[in-house]
């Protein structure tokens, strides 16, 4: 299976638990959501699968290409647009994805990231100071620069956020052109979100739904 | 393969430190705050001091003392800002802990290099110095800055996951650079004697080991600093 695999795994902050035992996997052409109430551990859960924290027990692999490993083994298959993700405010967005493609030693794709910028109509601000943008355009390009080295699997924390009805709309869309070919994870709290996933986890008990 | 490897690892902490200078060309913080600092500092001590001291190990240990804790100031804000910014994590997304360890570190010398510039010609002027080793001078400072550079880049990276930052970094820094501040001092001292300093070299090679023994290991450390939290 190419993908994502979490097993058994839990969390806790000092003595308070947040979750425990949960297990699942996500495969190319696969979209899941982490559903459940404000503190239930979803953005926990989705920066363990992204391989930006560290599980209190159990454990996240990914496995692409005939190969498993941690999943920041992965860095140039894996997209993560998160709100603990955040991008340089002092550099345009055509210098921001300068420098993720170099970190990541991967060759960019200019007319890919130029589809993509005209997609989220953001073309004609690709040499402006990210710390120019609004709250929305920001959200916008945090979703560009998650697509931008075409990954494998995309890790989505509230991706809608900020946005308004078109922004909303076009992400929908691009959700729905890479469900077949990439494995999704979505953490929300929006049915609306959740309504482009196929399977759903639940945190945080069954009084959220 | 090596030649590639070699590339590879070049061009990964060349992109750290080419967003570390765009993003200092622009808000210009640390920059001008070290600067402000190591100035600031400098025009004090000629005042309070006038030409009252000319003994070259105390000229030499005012410039140094300016110099450390300039760099407290300024070399502790690399890893700081990106937590504060939220970019710490693009950083663990996207690199390798060893092109940013290596791109941190180049950026914090380049800084110092570029503080000492403008501060050592400074130091020679409003202290009246007379700098009679300028090459030896040059070298005392470039292997320094390295040591410093390297281990305020670790130091940055473990105290930005505290609370207490501003406080840590200088009580951490302490011991770990007063090996290389008190050979430092020693060393600019002998530059601006009479006597020739190049017949004993003990300083530049305990200096060049410190640089080196910083780099290397804070390379193979850093891994664990960096890592998933």
């Amino acid at each position: 299976m190419e993908g994502l695999i979490l097993e058994n795994v839990g969390k806790r902050f000092g003595p308070r638990p947040i979750f425990s035992g949960i297990s699942f996997s996500v495969s190319l052409g696969e979209a899941m959501c982490l559903w459940g109430p404000n503190g239930a551990g979803k953005s926990t859960l989705l920066k363990i699968a992204a391989g930006l924290a560290r599980p209190s027990s159990g454990s996240a692999t990914c496995s692409f290409g005939g190969r498993s490993g941690k999943p920041l083994e992965f860095r140039n298959s894996i997209g993560v647009c998160a709100p603990d993700v955040a991008l340089y405010d002092e550099l345009s967005p055509e210098e921001n994805l300068d420098f993720l493609s170099r970190a990541r030693g991967a060759k960019r794709d200019k007319a890919h990231e130029r589809e993509l910028m005209e997609s989220f109509s953001l073309e004609g601000f690709a040499n402006a100071p990210l710390g120019t943008f609004s709250s929305g355009m920001r959200q916008r390009f945090k979703l560009i620069a998650a697509l931008a080295h075409r990954p494998r699997a995309l890790l989505l924390d509230e991706p809608s956020s900020f946005m308004d009805e078109a922004g909303r709309a076009r992400v929908e869309s691009i959700v729905a052109s890479l469900k077949n070919s990439t494995a999704l994870l979505v953490a929300t709290n929006d049915p609306a979100e959740r309504a482009w996933c196929g399977s759903t986890v639940s945190l945080g008990g069954d009084k959220f739904c | 393969m090596p030649a590639r490897l070699l590339m590879d690892f070049i061009s990964g902490a060349w992109a750290v430190m080419k967003k570390d200078i765009l993003e200092e060309y622009r808000a210009r913080y640390a920059f001008n705050t070290t600067l402000l600092f190591c100035v600031t500092c400098l025009v004090m001590v000629s005042y309070s001091l006038g030409g009252a001291v000319t003994d070259p190990m105390l000229q030499s240990a005012m410039l140094w003392v300016i110099l450390f804790f300039s760099a407290m100031t300024g070399l502790s804000r690399a890893f700081i800002k990106e937590e504060d910014k939220g970019t710490m994590n693009t950083l663990r997304l996207c690199c390798r802990a060893d092109h940013v360890f290596y791109g941190k570190t180049a950026m914090n010398f380049l800084m110092m290099s570029s503080v000492i510039v403008i501060v050592a010609p400074l130091f020679i002027i409003l202290l009246n110095v007379n700098m009679r080793h300028v090459g030896y001078f040059a070298l005392t400072t470039a292997l320094a800055t390295v040591g410093l550079s390297a281990v305020s880049a670790l130091l940055s990276a473990i105290v930005a996951q505290a609370r207490a930052r501003g406080m840590l970094f200088p009580v951490l820094a302490f011991p770990a650079l007063m090996p290389v501040f008190l050979t430092a001092v020693r060393a600019t001292g002998m530059s601006l004697a009479e006597a020739a300093p190049w017949t004993g070299g003990g300083e530049l090679v305990f200096l060049a080991a410190y640089a080196v023994a910083a780099t290397v290991g804070g390379g193979f450390l850093f891994e664990y600093v960096f890592s998933e939290q």
